[in-house]
């Protein structure tokens, strides 16, 4: 499998973690562990006094595991690129995952404002990984506008839905000049898989692991159908047919003469 | 002195960031922003705190 490349870094896995809505947090790292990803997301949240859980990141850090901090939580793109500031400085990284979703209900991504905040970003020296519309248009817009990839959405955040948007995934996907991160939505390892089948370079899972009766085995689960989608990829799927007739894979030659 | 740390107002002895990091025993995984300006760390020691200012102060959390 070809390694993945972002902004010059590479990585074996094109898997990444969300770290929302664990159990504990040993799960959390376990669950880390056994995906093999090599990007994980943490949030941030006003502090309080006498908060005494300031050894969350221990779970997480390794030399191998680039931190994504996203911007949940804001409305805007002058909010977001004031959390960028403020996620720079706390983690000490440059990475970041844009997500402007000021609707409650369907946390769906306001596509002005995420390009005028990669805009922004980009020329504030930050590495952006846009979490957008799966829009072919707006896609095109954040490559220019200098994000590192696009990350399109499956369907709402949370609602293990799939690929929903799989047409314009596609479109997406042979556009594009940065790669796809399929973000959101993927409920099922074969998800995953289908987004791998169709190129998309990575997938961006959360909930789907860290909700499972076994977040550990199921993040084993996605690990490997995401490398499963990637290698069929690379490997060439087969046509199919476009009338559901059968072309065959034995001689048809009569057998007993 | 009386400041506002995210909204709510609270009594701080601290002159200057650091000193305020230091007084409310803070996690060193913090970022701080004055009057809605992010401070670096290395300028934490170097900015004052004044009566009535607006500290943003945010943490890591979990998410997606």
């Amino acid at each position: 499998m070809k390694p993945l490349i972002i902004a010059g870094r590479e990585f074996n896995s094109r898997l990444f973690l969300g770290t929302g809505k664990f159990s504990s947090n040993a799960l959390m790292q376990e669950s880390i562990v056994a995906s093999d990803c090599e990007m994980v997301t943490v949030a941030m949240k006003r502090i309080e006094l006498h908060d005494k859980e300031d050894d969350m990141l221990n779970h997480i850090i390794s030399p191998n595991i680039q931190l994504l901090p996203n911007t949940s939580g804001v409305r805007d793109a002058r909010e977001a690129v004031f959390a960028a500031q403020m996620a720079r400085e706390a983690f000490g990284t440059n990475w970041l995952k844009l997500e402007i979703h000021p609707d409650p209900r369907y946390l769906l991504p306001d596509s002005v404002e995420t390009l005028k905040a990669t805009e922004e970003l980009v020329k504030l020296g930050f590495i952006v990984l846009p979490y957008c519309q799966a829009d072919p248009t707006l896609c095109k817009r954040l490559e220019e506008a200098g994000a590192a990839t696009v990350m399109p959405l499956g369907a709402p955040i949370g609602s293990n839905q799939g690929l929903r948007t799989k047409d314009f995934l596609r479109i997406i996907i042979e556009q594009s000049n940065v790669p796809v991160v399929v973000d959101a939505g993927i409920g099922a390892p074969s998800h995953a898989a289908e987004a791998m089948e169709m190129g998309a370079d990575a997938c961006l899972v959360n909930t789907a692991i860290a909700v499972a009766a076994n977040p550990v085995e199921m993040a084993i689960a996605f690990k490997e159908a995401v490398i499963a989608g990637r290698r069929a990829y690379e490997a060439g799927l087969g046509e199919q047919s476009i009338d559901f007739t059968a072309h065959a894979s034995s001689p048809l030659t009569s057998f007993l003469g | 002195m009386n400041i506002y740390l995210n909204g709510k107002a609270i009594e701080c002895k601290a002159s200057n960031i650091a000193q305020f990091h230091a007084e409310m025993g803070l996690p060193p995984m913090v970022a701080i922003a004055l009057e809605n300006k992010v401070i670096p760390k290395a300028e934490w020691e170097h900015t004052p705190l004044t009566e009535e200012a607006h500290l943003v102060i945010i943490r890591m959390a979990f998410g997606g």
